[in-house]
């Protein structure tokens, strides 16, 4: 098959892609999905009458308009509860009390301007916190007393860890580089790497296109994406090397191509697999795996585009660059 | 085909696999849960109540605040042993029993349990194996995440900028004093080297370098360490987080911070208070007296005591002894045995002490140092301005008597004043071994600038997944594990057949390295479990493709299966090796989630090359050897 041939073909799908990923990221939701974890959010830990339970906290919150909310028993005994908002709902509301503060100052103005007595009401500001619990309490009818406590989520652990898990692929991607530099050649390191560094870029972009919330399992199913990639443009590669040492007059793009061809059924057996196995995880209904087995799916099909459409097309076009394919 | 050769290799995969089963199957088989039941409580009115049988046999049968409520299939069957009768003793025999479910039942029923004389007992495989440690057991069961069975997390920062200035305020002038010494003209040469000398030392401490960073952070942790050590908990983990220079601690099941939060971030005083020797003769002089203080012993070593009956059994050996508050407070010496570094630290004398003389302030550092002549260390220590003028006056004061070094309640030390000490260095010297010697310096170094512990977060987490997640997560692994054996058997038939039991085996020997490893399995570390098994499936497709190209063109059976294996050993190496790189990238920072991930992927690779080049190469050669086929059935087509 003609895989080089249409190498530029694929490398301008790949570029249209990540654009397309970003754009929706960007442009439609302006920015990548916040969790609590690693963005910070608000806690409320409550008691609930007896015979409540998880669901109809959860059904309480969404009803008042909270989504993605997190509950946790904390207590048997207790009936007590964690209540976890993520930052958009802290958002939304202290975007709300900005707006109806400005209101309430501007009719203490006027009042006031008037010469009429202000009513005790509108001087009370009330928190986010307050106006949570006035909307979700009503709804487990219970009042403010069976709000234990409310605390803010700090995100520094989750940013710290993100951080880490950038540097550190990076590190990665360099090493790798360098082995594959020794045991092949530079202009297969160079591939592999870039490929690397693709399937990481669209990886990401869909995470943000599907505003998944970054949590611990989507950082492990990078890092599982990342590692499948390596694997797959390794097999090729190995193909390639063992093919230019046995016909040494082929072109590159010949060689490259019966590479790919020889390594096809395995690629595509491997990848079916393993997408079964994620699919039998997709559909166990565990809410918390979802995110993780759709981020590998397609960080699992990304890699196996990328391995044979990219990974040794950047190989071709540097040996392009540099003028030289001589038999080796 | 070399029989000898293949009975060689197969006793070699025996061995291994036999080995594997054998450590992995603690995970599996059923557990003995000990609960025994102290014999006394606190009732509302903190009065001291019987704990009765009838108590102990409520607790076991209730079902909604009891015992039944955490383990409500597993009977709990009253034994006695030694020290407890029937009655407060029962042994619980369940599978998969969860150090959070231990704690949270610990926690909820402290008043009841005898925390220290309960818990899961070690399996008869894990005693086995005990002579890999210098327990009697080695523990074998791979621990769960907070992520898969919930607790509490909590994250410290040790504050090191402040440390460090608060350090540097404290030497500046000393080291000011140290250099101008040394650049006068009439410091004796003798002088000269250890001045330079203590130069280097202070310039060391006060160094802001990463090594020194991490050395400041393992001390934090070996007092966040020391501090649980008391809450005997089931499984707590103490991580020093080198990258972020922070110290995570997660305890299983804790679901009430308060009492442990405080216990970790209290900083314990450290005072220095004179011995009034007469009294203290008069004290450990009488019989009665030793009696009480070995009935004190026996209390803490039995676990930790109430403190209202150490307080009344103190009291009493005040009253004998007929202390008079002029003559100071009645104190215990903790010690090991002597003669004997591994015996506990327990009360083992009495010391009367008069009002603190100095605070953990008035020094500043110390360190346990050898002078390379005697067998025996010493610890060598430095006081603050201030501390130096007051060192001077207690010593001249109380020469020939002892000066004790308390932390907390305990005197840990109680060593001689020989002479009056008007330097600011001074050293105690003693018949001290090295570890001795650390524990007392430690001691002291807390007391002069205890480390600020920040927290950065707390937070009770899941088990995020919840139970029945995790169930369906297991389902679902499995389901997938057998479609694709499903696939592997329909496409490559009976060497299919050699992919499935290989895989298995991966997933075997995996395990067996997890355990011995005392491995905490976190979601993360799933995640590189399912990486592991698709690369494992994959090295299997990569030979049988090679293999079936090779039959293709017309070779035969055993001569396809030897070229098949050599020619796919590079590519599967390669692949391994650059993946295994990035295992050990992604180690390296040794931070919680992302290590679980590299630490499984690694073994797991190691373990999937074992199986994919060895055993499932064994495995071909044994039936190429028995059924001896012309032509091998490898799929569709090629029978």
């Amino acid at each position: 098959m003609n895989f080089s041939k249409y190498g530029l073909v694929f490398l301008a799908i790949s570029a249209i892609g990540m654009a397309v990923l970003f754009g929706i990221t960007y442009g439609k939701y302006g920015g990548f999905a916040s969790s609590i974890t690693f963005n910070g959010g608000i806690r409320f830990s409550i008691v609930l009458p007896p015979g409540m339970g998880t669901e109809d906290l959860k059904k309480a919150a969404t009803e008042a308009g909270f989504d993605r909310a997190q509950v946790r028993l904390s207590d048997l005994r207790s009936n007590k509860y964690d209540l976890e908002l993520g930052p958009d709902v802290q958002d939304a509301i202290s975007k709300e009390l900005r707006a109806s503060s400005e209101q309430r100052r501007l009719r203490i103005e006027e009042l006031r301007k008037a010469g009429q007595e202000i009513p005790e009401e509108l001087n009370d500001q009330a928190g986010v916190a307050q106006v949570i619990e006035a909307r979700l309490l009503p709804k487990l009818k219970t009042n403010r007393e069976s709000v234990i406590s409310r605390e803010t989520i700090a995100a520094s652990y989750g940013a710290n860890l993100l951080g880490l898990a950038a540097k550190t692929l990076l590190y990665t991607i360099i090493a790798i580089g360098l082995y594959l530099t020794f045991r092949f050649d530079f202009p297969f390191a160079l591939g592999a790497s870039l490929a690397l560094v693709h399937d990481l870029i669209m990886t990401i972009g869909f995470i943000g296109a599907l505003q998944i919330e970054p949590s611990i399992p989507v950082l492990a199913a990078v890092l599982t994406v990342i590692g499948y990639s390596i694997n797959d443009t390794i097999v090729i590669f190995d193909r390639i090397r063992e093919n230019v040492s046995d016909r040494q007059q082929a072109t590159i793009a010949a060689t490259v191509d019966l590479a790919i061809t020889q390594t096809l059924s395995r690629t595509v057996i491997t990848s079916l697999l393993t997408l079964l196995a994620l699919i039998a995880l997709l559909m166990s209904g565990a809410d918390s795996l979802a995110d993780f087995a759709i981020v590998i799916i397609f960080g699992i099909l990304i890699g196996t585009y990328s391995s044979i459409f990219i990974a040794s097309y950047f190989v071709q076009l540097y040996e392009k660059f540099r003028g030289k394919w001589k038999s080796r | 085909m070399d029989i000898k050769d293949l009975i060689g290799r197969t006793i070699t995969a025996c061995v291994v696999l036999g080995l594997c089963v054998l450590i992995i199957a603690p995970n599996f088989l059923k557990q003995s849960l000990v609960l025994t039941f102290k014999e006394t409580m606190r009732n509302e009115e903190g009065q001291k109540v019987a704990v009765t049988e009838a108590m102990v046999a409520d607790f076991i049968r209730d079902r909604e605040n009891g015992l039944r409520l955490y383990f409500p299939h597993a009977p709990c069957k009253a034994e006695a042993d030694a020290k407890t009768p029937a009655t407060h003793r029962c042994v619980l025999s369940a599978r998969f029993i969860t150090s959070a479910r231990v704690n949270e039942l610990m926690q909820a029923h402290g008043e009841l349990l005898d925390e220290n004389r309960s818990g899961v007992q070690p399996h008869g495989i894990e005693r086995f194996f005990g002579f890999l440690t210098e327990l009697d057991a080695k523990n074998l069961k791979i621990k769960l995440g907070l992520d898969l069975q919930g607790g509490m997390r909590a994250i410290f920062r040790a504050d090191f900028e402040s440390y460090l200035q608060r350090l540097k305020e404290v030497n500046e002038v000393e080291l000011k004093e140290l250099q101008e010494r040394l650049a006068r003209a009439d410091t004796p040469p003798a002088d000269r080297a250890e001045i330079e000398n203590s130069i280097l030392r202070l310039k060391d401490t006060l160094d802001l370098s990463p090594a020194r960073k991490e050395q400041l952070l393992n001390e934090a942790k070996s007092i966040i360490d020391k501090r649980l050590a008391a809450q005997g908990l089931t499984e707590p983990e103490v991580r020093a987080q080198p990258e972020s220079y922070s110290i995570s601690v997660d305890m299983p099941g804790v679901a009430n911070s308060g009492e442990v939060m405080n216990r970790i971030q209290n900083t314990v005083t450290v005072e220095y208070r004179i011995v009034n020797d007469e009294a203290t003769a008069r004290a450990q002089g009488t019989e009665e007296n030793l009696n009480l203080l070995r009935e004190i012993q026996l209390l803490y070593r039995e676990g930790r005591p109430d403190q209202a009956d150490v307080d009344e059994l103190m009291q009493r050996i005040s009253e004998n002894s007929k202390l008079t508050p002029e003559e100071g407070r009645l104190f215990l010496f903790w010690r090991r045995a002597r003669g004997n570094s591994g015996s506990p630290m327990l009360p083992r004398e009495l010391r009367v002490l008069g009002p603190p003389v100095m605070d953990g302030g008035d020094l500043k550092y110390a360190e346990a140092v050898t002078d390379g002549q005697s067998a025996w260390y010493s610890i060598h220590f430095g006081l603050t301005e201030s501390g130096t003028s007051k060192f001077g006056k207690v010593t001249e004061a109380n020469v020939n008597k002892r000066m004790a070094i308390l932390w907390g309640d305990r005197v840990v030390s109680d060593p001689n004043i020989n002479e009056p000490i008007y330097s600011s260095q001074a050293r105690i010297t003693g018949e001290f071994t090295q570890e001795q010697a650390g524990e007392i310096a430690g001691v002291i170094r807390e007391g002069a600038l205890p480390m600020p512990l920040d927290v950065i977060s707390v937070s009770f987490v899941g088990p995020s997944l919840g139970q029945e997640s995790i169930i369906a997560g297991i389902v679902s692994i499995l389901l997938g594990f057998i479609v694709i054996n499903a696939f592997m058997l329909g496409y490559y038939r009976l060497v299919g057949f050699v992919a499935i039991v290989a895989l298995f085996l991966n997933l075997l020997i995996m395990g067996a390295i997890m355990s011995l490893l005392e491995f905490t399995l976190t979601l993360p570390g799933f995640a590189g479990a399912i990486l592991t098994v698709g690369m494992a499936v994959d090295a299997n497709v990569i030979i049988f493709e090679k293999i079936k190209e090779d039959l293709r063109a017309g070779k035969s059976a055993s001569v396809a299966i030897e070229g098949g294996f050599a020619a796919s050993f590079w590519t599967i190496l390669d692949a391994n090796v650059t993946t295994l790189i990035a295992a050990v990238i992604l180690y390296l920072p040794k931070d919680g989630p992302i290590m679980g991930f590299a630490i499984v992927l690694f073994f797991g690779l190691v373990s999937s090359m074992f199986t994919s080049l060895f055993i499932s190469r064994l495995l071909l050669d044994w039936a190429q050897y028995i059924f001896r086929p012309k032509k091998l059935s490898i799929g569709w087509g090629f029978k």
